[in-house]
């Protein structure tokens, strides 16, 4: 990886990651959650997770992810990760490349200034910056509270946006670190110290850091929308149409970043006043949303939870292919419990289009289910008390 | 460190009191120390009286130096006109360290960190504005490092000089974002201050 490609505000770096995951060989796992140890190997189509409640299927998933983003979408707290009683946990995959493999490390201890130590190593070698390690192992979590993307708070359709952009350029997420740092920054001294000759050093950067975000998620839902629009009706068997758009927290007339950063700095300019008497800073991509219409009508307010629920999926779908698109392969799908909550025809709709992806977990508490509609090669993992049977 | 000789647990106790020592480091060199010869302890010891009784801000730069003024500020060789502003003294070893500037330094003492309750106030800014008055100073090179930190202090520090009309530049970003100036190779340096752009 490139670190000395710093983004400059005229442009961005637009390189996509070379090195992407094509396939999950094996997983390693040492007090991670309730799994206590696992070492598992898993072919390529789609692999069933089973169990009853509460064995540790969506755990499974959710390790995996973390060697994608290096943290988790579903902890509160990540020490929250290590077993109960257990020192660290550690999770080893390896995955195969276009040449080559990859063994992707993560490793969690107690203690520290932060009350947890995290090491994440590709290769063995060690990454000390998590924009080092993003987007190496490229993969899209569908978590359950995922169903509620699009009828959620803003706040998830903005992480929505960032694991992705993330996962595709590691100059995004180091954007998104530096802009959420000088954020608490001038907020801490809207609440504390309002002079205006430091709320102006701050809003320099993040009206700099800020437009090159902004410019990235016009961008990435540009690209999204007829991704997405194409899986919602393919889905709905051409019933439903999907649009999505970004809405920014500032007009985006000017694509230009110079022209956008001028924007921001007379906003700030105009609603410091009020700023520092609600002591927090109004404007920038922390105030972003996406606005989703299913058949012309804003999906979030007046979608059935039906409707709220497929576009929320045909947006994750979207996600994984946008990845492919982008970098050439699919990225790994781990899809935790969705099926669930789908009825017959949208299950075997969704199980037709998923083969799109080379590899795919999908945890289930009822494997046949899927065994009745799916025909393709399958195979099953049981995970029982933290354990995967031997099959 | 119950498990060990009073004496032993206090040095322990001590040396884990410096940034990056924990307790395992701490340990180690404490159990070191006592297998050091006298004379290696003697001079360990004298060596830190020595830094406490003869290390001193420069008053002219704030820099640390044994004598006022320091070694930089006293060279009549030195460019006088073009002043290179670092947060620390040992962003100001690193530049000295890559030979490729011949000015001088303010050393600032910090960055601006208002969550870690540090201001303008903190820092050797209003010594730094006395320097200017004298009005030989017609460059100034804000060196703080490409972090949220270091760039909102070379901002604040932009804004409050330009009036006073010198030329105000920023050291070019041949750095790593979030890259440290004392861990940038000499070469690296030495690039970055040649291209360092205007403010
Ligand atoms: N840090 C931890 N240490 C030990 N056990 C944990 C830890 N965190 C969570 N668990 C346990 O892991 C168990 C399995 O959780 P998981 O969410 O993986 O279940 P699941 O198989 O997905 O179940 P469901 O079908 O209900 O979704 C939970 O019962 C929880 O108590
Ligand atoms: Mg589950
Ligand atoms: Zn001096």
């Amino acid at each position: 990886m490139d670190s000395s490609s710093i983004p400059s505000p005229e442009g961005w770096d637009l390189r996509v990651l070379e090195v992407t995951l094509v396939e999950l060989l094996h997983l390693e796992l040492e007090n991670f959650r309730n799994l206590s140890r696992v070492s598992r190997s898993f072919p390529s189509g789609l692999n069933l997770v089973t169990g009853p409640n509460a064995q540790g299927k969506s755990n499974l998933l959710e390790a995996l992810f973390l060697l994608s983003v290096g943290k988790s979408l579903r902890a509160h707290r990540e020490d929250d990760l290590i077993q109960w009683g257990a020192p660290f946990a550690r999770i080893v995959g390896r995955t195969a490349l276009r040449d080559g493999e990859q063994t992707v490390e993560a490793v969690l201890e107690r203690g520290g200034a932060f009350g947890i130590r995290k090491t994440l190593r590709i290769n063995g070698t060690h990454c000390s910056r998590l924009s080092q390690f993003v987007g190496r192992t490229p993969m899209v979590h569908f978590l359950p509270s995922d169903l509620d993307l699009v009828q959620g708070e803003p706040f998830r359709r903005r992480r929505y946006l960032d694991v992705l952009g993330a996962q595709l350029h590691p100059d995004y997420l180091r954007e998104l670190q530096s802009y959420q740092k000088a954020l608490r920054e001038r907020n801490h001294l809207l609440r504390t110290d309002p002079r205006e000759s430091l709320l102006q050093s701050y809003e320099i950067l993040l009206a700099e850091s800020g437009s090159r975000i902004t410019l990235r998620r016009a961008a990435l839902v540009e690209r999204l929308a007829p991704l997405a629009a194409r899986f919602h009706r393919e889905f709905t068997q051409e019933v439903e149409n999907l649009r999505i758009e970004y809405r920014p927290s500032i007009e985006l007339e000017e694509r230009e970043a110079n022209l956008l950063v001028e924007a921001f700095l007379r906003e700030f300019a105009r609603s410091r006043g009020q700023e520092i008497v609600r002591k927090t800073t109004l404007t920038g991509p922390h105030r972003d949303d996406l606005a989703v219409f299913v058949n012309g009508k804003d999906a979030r307010f007046f979608g059935s939870q039906g409707q709220q629920r497929t576009a929320s999926i045909s947006l994750k779908l979207a996600e994984a292919g946008l990845m492919e698109e982008e970098q050439g392969d699919p990225p790994l799908l781990l899809l935790d419990d969705i099926l669930s909550e789908l009825d017959r025809a949208r299950t075997r709709s969704l199980l037709a289009h998923l083969p799109g992806s080379r590899q795919i977990l999908i945890t289930i508490t009822e494997e046949e289910k899927i065994r009745a509609m799916f025909t393709g090669p399958l195979s099953t993992h049981v995970i029982r008390q933290g354990e995967i049977l031997a099959c | 460190m119950l498990h060990y000789a009073q004496p032993i647990a206090r040095l322990i106790s001590e040396l884990s009191k410096m940034p990056t020592v924990g307790p395992k480091t701490a340990q180690r060199l404490a159990l070191h120390i006592v297998k050091m010869s006298q004379e290696s302890v003697n001079q360990l010891i004298s060596a830190i009286q020595e830094v406490k009784e003869k290390i001193r801000r420069c008053s002219l730069c704030n820099n640390l130096a044994d004598r006022d003024p320091c070694l930089v500020c006293s060279d009549p060789e030195r460019d006088r006109s073009t002043v290179c502003v670092v947060a620390e003294p040992k962003d100001a070893a690193a530049i000295e360290r890559s030979r490729g500037f011949k000015g001088m330094y303010h050393v600032l003492g910090g960055v601006l960190s208002p969550l870690d309750g540090i201001g303008p106030e903190n820092l050797s800014i209003s010594l730094l504005l006395k320097r200017m008055e004298e009005g030989t100073i017609t460059e100034v090179i804000l060196a703080t490092n490409p972090t949220v930190e270091g760039d909102a202090t070379a901002l604040y520090l932009g804004k409050l000089l330009q009036p006073l009309g010198p030329k105000v530049s920023r050291l070019a970003r041949g750095l790593p974002t979030g890259a440290d100036l004392d861990y940038a190779d000499e070469i690296t340096l030495a690039r970055s201050l040649e291209g360092r752009r205007d403010l």
